[in-house]
């Protein structure tokens, strides 16, 4: 039988090798796969690199993927932290998305555009805001699980856009076709670099949310009380924290950070309202905060790693015409490994003959 | 969590190690002549033996009678935020012709080209064009009406039954068309239209046609980019009618073959050659390009054998009609579904209303869903 121990204390060496090995390891099973594929796996991994990192270009396309990655992990980690698990990113990104694009559809077209911006970035965030509230509120006041409530918003809010986009918000001109009219380019969130890079401000607001999120968690007494609410909900209620507020002002914060990404990637990316806005990344910040061990920081780059595996899963099938597939197994493995890996950090793992009673 | 961004940082670093290996391998000798690099973008698999293949059989023909083209392809690009990364991809990668091939893909390719202008896009189906984005269809409505003479023909419970992904113009062009010929034939028979909301979705496109078969339809028309609404008729031993490309062809057994009565289908490949060409040359210009069955950018396919030889005559009287340029499915009097004429006799809807047509025929049970703002 196998049988796990509890470690005190994680050896430095095991806390640098097992993910060395658990990369490797992933990295492996993907090769394996592909072998079956009848692709050589070094240039596979060759041309996700180039096409992640390879020319200005397509590490402008990769940091275009990691801003809103970057915008929901740093709220995750937040929330998270207070054994909160919001699984309702993707939702939030769609409310966030739908509410600032309100104004730009229907807004008055001659508003400024700074303002015209600035309104459409906080509508967002409220939206999203508003959307990981309700979920924080049934658990406050009913205790209701917030994972089955935060997953099912999720589909609530993609047939809203769904609805919306087949209903009053379509373009007449599309034909029938679900699209909203284009944004004006005043509602166009600047891009930061010259075409045809994509890259837009919403970077700074990433950064910017995630060194915030940081301070929040480390140096204010609204990060310890969540963390303190995290180990211990009963011991922070006998110490007098205000459990309820506390659970929705995070959510409230997680939410925002996902409408905020939403609206952003919308509005200087997409620049239409349309079925397909990228909101499983709303599922890959998940992971990302994770993998970055709920730290916002870590998170960034981590959001820049997975977002970089993303983007060269376009150009593998650009440059060596791989299924995307591919790109999914690779990702998964390494996912998998990853996480296996953090059993042995955390445990001591050992043969023995039998269970001991 | 020290460790983890000690991870990060030995991740990227074995991320560049291999991949520099990975270049160095991957590095192909420079070619002596420049050649035009083409990709081509699809809704749906290469291999859907429906649409997306049809596109891929007139990539292949390029490919083979243009030795100084490289062509290349992405499948399964889900229309919006996806499709415009790989259409911006292929531009940074030394693509300078690149066709798009589904009607969602339009403002990613707007998108695309505004940030491109070196690089020459042509949209399938479309309205929005640029300087380097130009737009191309077929006049299909010429071969669905050649398949509707079929259709009334064969029907005996005179319901057919219309599978169709979206209301959009193109798609409400091939049933008005295809009711057109069905009531030229049978004047009492009706299609019934079920929309699915996707351009590939084969088990939605079955489960459409047997709503259908359900309701008392012996013919089963598609409008979608799989066989799947095919299979579905076969199975419940009625007939079916294919689009995109001769899907009798690629039916697994005899009998299955013989049940789709025909084929409406695309011949893309001289076309493209053609667009390749002009492009190599410089004289190339953005436009709309909206060929018919006189050029052979459509056509019908061999009809099957179930189907009487005096059908097959009569059908191929009214499409040497088409051909000569003597009759168009829009022709009046066409009639709405309120029993309003909309085209008077003797006059025939211009090709500007047939892009925009948002109403159905005669004979048409459906519904186009109202646009808002």
């Amino acid at each position: 039988m196998l049988r796990f121990e509890k470690r005190d204390k994680t050896p430095v060496r095991l806390r640098v090798l097992v993910p060395i090995c658990s990369v490797l390891l992933g990295l492996f099973v993907g090769s394996v796969v592909m072998l079956f594929a009848r692709v050589n796996p070094l240039r596979v991994y060759g041309a996700v690199v180039k096409g992640a990192f390879g020319s200005a270009y397509t590490f402008s396309e990769t940091l275009v993927i990691a801003v809103p990655l970057i915008l929901i992990s740093a709220g995750l980690c937040l929330v998270y932290r207070m054994k909160f698990f919001n699984i309702g990113a993707k939702g939030q990104y769609i409310m966030g998305a739908i509410c600032g694009s309100y104004l730009a559809l229907f807004g008055p077209a001659t508003m400024p555009r700074p303002l015209l911006l600035t309104l459409m970035m906080v509508l967002g965030t409220i939206g999203g805001a508003l959307w990981a509230i309700i979920p924080a509120l049934l658990k406050a006041y009913w205790n209701v699980n917030e994972v089955i409530a935060t997953l099912l918003l999720n589909y609530i809010a993609s047939y809203i856009l769904w609805y919306l986009m087949y209903g009053t918000w379509r373009d007449q001109r599309s034909h029938g076709f679900p699209l909203s009219k284009s944004f004006a380019l005043n509602a166009q969130l600047p891009r930061i670099l010259p075409a045809p890079s994509r890259l837009h401000i919403g970077l700074f607001f990433g950064l910017v949310a995630a060194g915030i999120v940081w301070i929040i968690i480390r140096k204010t007494r609204f990060g310890y009380e969540g963390r303190v609410l995290g180990e211990n909900e009963r011991a922070a209620r006998y110490a007098g924290i205000n459990v309820f507020k506390t659970i929705i002002i995070a959510a409230a914060i997680s939410g925002g950070l996902a409408g905020l990404a939403g609206i952003a990637h919308t509005s200087a990316v997409l620049r239409i309202l349309q079925l397909e806005i990228n909101s499983d990344y709303g599922y890959t910040a998940i992971i990302a905060a994770w993998l970055a061990g709920l730290d916002p920081l870590v998170a960034v780059g981590v959001s820049v790693l997975l977002a970089a595996l993303e983007a060269g899963g376009y150009q593998i099938q650009i440059v060596m015409r791989v299924p995307f597939g591919i790109v999914g197994v690779i990702e998964s493995a390494i996912l998998f490994c990853l996480l296996a890996g953090e059993i042995v950090t955390h445990y001591r793992v050992s043969l023995t003959r039998r269970l001991t009673a | 969590m020290k460790f983890l961004k000690v991870s990060l940082i030995v991740l990227l670093a074995i991320a560049f190690v291999v991949g520099s290996t990975g270049c160095k391998k991957a590095a192909p000798p420079t070619p002596a002549v420049e050649k035009l690099k083409v990709a081509f973008v699809y809704v749906g698999p290469h291999n859907d033996g429906g649409y997306s293949q049809a596109h891929e059989d007139g990539r292949l023909y390029l490919q083979q009678n243009d030795p100084n083209v490289e062509t290349t392809y992405s499948e399964s690009i889900p229309e919006g935020a996806q499709s415009e990364k790989t259409f911006r991809d292929y531009a940074a990668a030394g693509y300078k012709l690149i066709f798009g091939t589904s009607f969602g893909f339009m403002d990613a390719m707007v998108n695309a080209a505004k940030d491109n202008p070196t690089v020459k896009f042509m949209h399938a189906s479309g309205y929005k064009r640029s300087d380097n984005l130009g737009t191309y269809f077929g006049r299909m409505e010429q071969p669905d009406y050649l398949a509707g003479l079929v259709a009334g023909k064969m029907t005996k419970t005179n319901k057919i039954g219309f599978v169709l992904p979206f209301s959009i113009p193109e798609c409400i062009r091939e049933v008005d068309s295809f009711t057109v010929g069905l009531r030229e034939v049978n004047p009492t028979a009706t299609v019934t239209v079920v929309y699915t909301n996707s351009w590939y979705d084969p088990a939605k496109e079955g489960d459409a046609a047997k709503s259908l078969l359900n309701k008392g339809c012996d013919v089963i028309a598609s409008g979608v980019d799989s066989p799947a609404p095919l299979d579905e008729a076969f199975k419940a031993g009625k007939y079916g009618i294919g689009y995109d490309m001769d899907m009798a062809a690629g039916m697994k057994t005899a009998d299955e073959a013989k049940s789709v009565l025909t084929s409406r289908i695309w011949h893309w490949g001289p076309y493209y050659l053609k667009v390749a060409k002009a492009v190599e040359d410089g004289t190339w210009t953005s436009g709309d390009y909206w060929g018919g069955m006189a050029d052979g950018i459509v056509d019908i396919a061999p009809i099957s054998s179930a189907v009487p030889q005096s059908v097959i005559d009569y059908v191929n009287t009214r499409k040497q009609l088409i051909l000569d340029g003597k009759y168009t499915p829009f022709d009046g009097p066409m009639i709405n579904q309120k029993g309003e004429t909309v085209v008077p006799a003797g006059t025939t809807m211009s090709d500007a209303d047939q892009l925009n047509l948002q109403w159905f025929v005669q004979g048409v049970i459906g519904e186009i869903p109202k646009s808002g703002s």
